[in-house]
């Protein structure tokens, strides 16, 4: 049995100790908000892709995260005011920015489908071919949005329900009820026997 | 250890509940300690672990390399969000709510009563200040100010547009102004239509502002006008600025009610929020669509406690009183009530106000849309499907009851597509293909679909009669509305084997670069025809998108012609040209 659960980018990570690296880290950030061009690359190189896999992961699709990773970096220097490196690591900061970004477009998404019958859901719901087996990328793309974001949150990003269930305005039941079925519907995709 | 607690497995939800807890949180459980003696549940958790796993150890996605130096050229150029701006941009909201404490339980005024009541007087005087007490402007701008006249017009009136840009901003001598108005339901026509694309152009006057007319359709209601620097029917461009239209009845001093409901139903305030919340505010300050339209209040930190009396659930608590104590509540305001306790996670209460809605307005297609919505929450909340089922053919008498009108039908065919028999299926896939809404991406369904012959025709009648009533120089929902059409008629050609035809269509379902519609339709067409090189763009079109068309899919089609390099290739291509689209504001 599993005793603990380690997550790669847990949200609460890098609050221990200022090494060397913070140090720099911080005076990026600082020369970042002057609007030096150079440390804000160096800030894009480091923390760009872990936000875009944030985001790729929960959008479901590549033009989405690079919109959300274009206005997380667009706006960097101005939003770096509300950074308090006390509070954490800015790798980490950035990443919750990103995924909070992600979700905030899967709403937009969401709501300009109601009036677009054409929406990848609907046809995600048609979708009674035989299921191969398949990979956990490609069987997460099968499962609902709310399924796969509540799951990407709880399994990848490191969020407890409680967490979760604030940002997506669900309750914590709600919340650990979506995980379910999204594991269910996992194992089934995925081949697993129940 | 109980004998019992031996005896009898945790069910399966309980288990997913342990996987996300420690080992010590586990032992403390009943069903935690059933698992230190049993194996087949312990597998069944770590089988769980084990998809939590697989999902970290997924490979990263690559960062597109074009990224950095397009986000490096929008900053040259001054697009990114200024550091002085008023309104802080989603991002540093963002930013700024992760820097504060974490959200509050949704119930926390009920254990901070004491300490606010204490606090009343100066919430009375925080409330009187609080700009949400200010009327907002009708239209929100960024490059200038955007006005109707009369401000709130009779249906069939003309208006009057106005555009006053801000000092600084250099434009031509002309801009243009389109939209979407909502119109009043009426009895079933050969399309199901309740909204129109209008247009118009506005000219620069001698004090340098523009102005131009439009006349609303008979049956306007409400909608939103963007002013912007393309013509009309072209569909891109940044708006210049945003106006949310709302048409009067007998008092042309104020919105009606009817047109207030329809742009809140309809989300017409989307890219201008508040300016519907400050309507309802004025105007009818106790409708429960008041409280869907105003924006949340902003997290205020250490000042939260002032928001006791602003609360979602405060408001409706107080307003089922209001409205259970009177017989003649409209349509709008029970499904105004319905959606108030959606919004609060009141499935049930929910599900009371809509089976008030079903028994006192039936006619009202407001009735079937709730009806809809109840049994998409069912589904959310993962009820029995029979449960679901069983509520099926009450869509059938509301759809008869209201005169054949329908409303938003994405929700509607996919609830019924996921709980109802294969007869309710068909028999609302020809209602919305009558509807002229028929639409689906030829790699989902619609090929198996479209072997049913009336559905083909319906849409292919629903189709003709789009492009024979509206008129191409219009607006750009006019256009799209065609491009859609043609598409339908490529997609009834390539199921009726008449390939060559269904390319033609799809020549004419293009609006442009940006927007073409069909593109699976002309793929699948090019394909049956053998042309495998033509086929290979608008193949790639989907390439990107894993749950539409996976590699393997295009792989299998391409046969034998299927090269790696030049299918990545195709898929850059139409990446490249989605990201200038993106820049052009489409």
């Amino acid at each position: 049995m599993t005793a603990s659960r380690q997550h790669p980018l847990p949200p609460n990570a890098g609050q221990h100790g200022m090494n060397d690296r913070a140090s720099d880290e911080r005076e990026l950030v600082t020369r970042t908000m002057r609007g030096d061009e150079r440390a804000f690359t160096a800030l894009y190189a480091a923390h760009a892709p872990a936000a875009y896999g944030a985001a790729y992961r929960l959008c479901g699709n590549a033009p989405d995260a690079e919109d959300v990773t274009q206005e997380l970096f667009l706006a960097l220097p101005a939003s770096l005011t509300a950074y308090d490196p006390s509070r954490g690591a800015l790798g980490p900061w950035l990443r919750r920015v990103a995924v909070r970004l992600a979700l905030m477009r899967m709403r937009s998404v969401r709501r300009r489908r109601e009036v677009d019958a054409g929406s990848v859901a609907e046809l995600l719901a048609r979708d009674d071919r035989a299921l191969e087996r398949l990979s956990i990328e490609a069987a997460l793309a099968r499962l609902s949005d709310e399924q796969r974001t509540v799951f990407l949150l709880k399994e990848v990003e490191g969020y407890e329900h409680r967490q979760i269930a604030s940002m997506l305005e669900i309750s914590v039941a709600n919340s650990e009820v979506r995980l379910f079925r999204a594991r269910q519907s996992l194992r089934i995709l995925l081949g697993g026997s129940r | 250890m109980t004998l019992l607690s031996m005896a009898l497995h945790p069910n399966e939800e309980t288990l997913s509940r342990l996987a996300d807890q420690s080992e010590l949180e586990r032992m403390r459980s009943r069903a935690g300690r059933h698992l230190a003696h049993c194996d087949r549940c312990t597998g069944a958790v770590a089988a769980l672990d084990g998809l939590g796993e697989a999902a970290r150890g997924m490979a990263e996605p690559v960062l597109p390399p074009a990224l950095l130096p397009r986000i490096v050229a929008d900053r040259a150029q001054g697009t990114a969000v200024p550091p002085a701006a008023p309104h802080r941009s989603s991002l540093e909201t963002i930013a700024v709510a992760l820097g504060a404490a974490t959200a509050r339980p949704r119930h926390w005024v009920t254990r901070k009563r004491g300490a606010v009541i204490a606090a009343a007087a100066v919430i009375v005087l925080v409330a009187l200040i609080s700009p949400s007490w200010r009327a907002a402007p009708l239209a929100a701008a960024s490059h200038g100010d955007a006005t109707i006249f009369p401000r709130y017009p009779r249906p069939g009136a003309t208006i009057g547009i106005g555009f006053v840009p801000k000092a600084g901003w250099v434009g031509g001598d002309t801009v243009w102004s389109d939209g979407i108005v909502d119109l009043s339901d009426s009895p079933a026509t050969a399309r199901g239509v309740n909204q129109v694309g209008v247009a118009a152009v506005l000219v620069r006057t001698g004090d340098g502002s523009y102005r131009g007319r439009l006349t609303l359709p008979a049956n306007a209601l409400a909608g939103y006008l963007r002013v912007k620097t393309e013509p009309a029917p072209v569909m891109g461009g940044r708006p210049l600025a945003e106006i949310v239209l709302l048409t009067s009845s007998t008092d042309p001093t104020r919105p009606s009610l009817d047109a207030m409901e329809a742009a809140a139903f309809n989300g017409r305030d989307f890219m201008s929020p508040g300016v519907l919340a400050a309507a309802f505010t004025r105007w009818a300050p106790n409708h429960p669509l008041r409280w869907i339209v105003t924006p949340a209040p902003r997290t205020k930190g250490m000042l939260d406690w002032v928001d006791f009396f602003n609360t979602t659930e405060r408001h409706f608590a107080r307003l089922a009183t209001r409205l259970n104590a009177r017989p003649d509540a409209r349509p709008g305001e029970l499904a105004g009530m319905a959606s108030l306790a959606y919004r609060i996670e009141e499935p049930e209460a929910a599900a009371e106000w809509t089976e008030r809605l079903v028994r006192e307005h039936p006619e009202d297609p407001a009735a079937l849309y709730m009806r809809v919505e109840q049994l998409h929450e069912m589904e959310l909340r993962s009820a029995p499907r029979d449960s679901i089922a069983r509520l099926i053919p009450s869509l059938d008498t509301l759809y008869a009851k209201n005169g054949h009108r329908l409303r938003r039908f994405y929700t509607l065919r996919s609830v019924v597509a996921n709980n109802g028999d294969s007869a309710s299926i068909r028999r609302w896939s020809l209602r919305q293909a009558r509807g002229g809404s028929y639409y689906l991406n030829e790699f989902y369904g619609r090929r198996f679909m479209f072997r049913d012959q009336e559905l083909r025709d319906s849409v292919e009648a629903a189709a003709r009669d789009i492009l024979a009533t509206i008129s191409p120089s219009e607006s750009w929902y006019s256009l799209v509305e065609r491009s859609r059409a043609y598409w339908s008629l490529g997609s009834v050609a390539l199921a009726r084997g008449d390939y060559r035809a269904a390319v033609l269509f799809t020549d004419s379902s293009r609006v442009d670069s940006c927007i073409w519609m069909g593109q699976d339709t002309r793929a699948l067409a090019l394909l049956a025809i053998g042309d495998t090189v033509a086929a290979l763009p608008y193949l790639a079109v989907f390439g990107k998108n894993n749950s539409m068309l996976r590699p393997d899919s295009a792989q299998r089609m391409l046969g034998s012609h299927f090269n790696a390099a030049r299918w990545h290739q195709a898929m850059d291509s139409v990446d490249g040209a989605r990201q200038a689209c993106r820049r052009r504001g489409m």
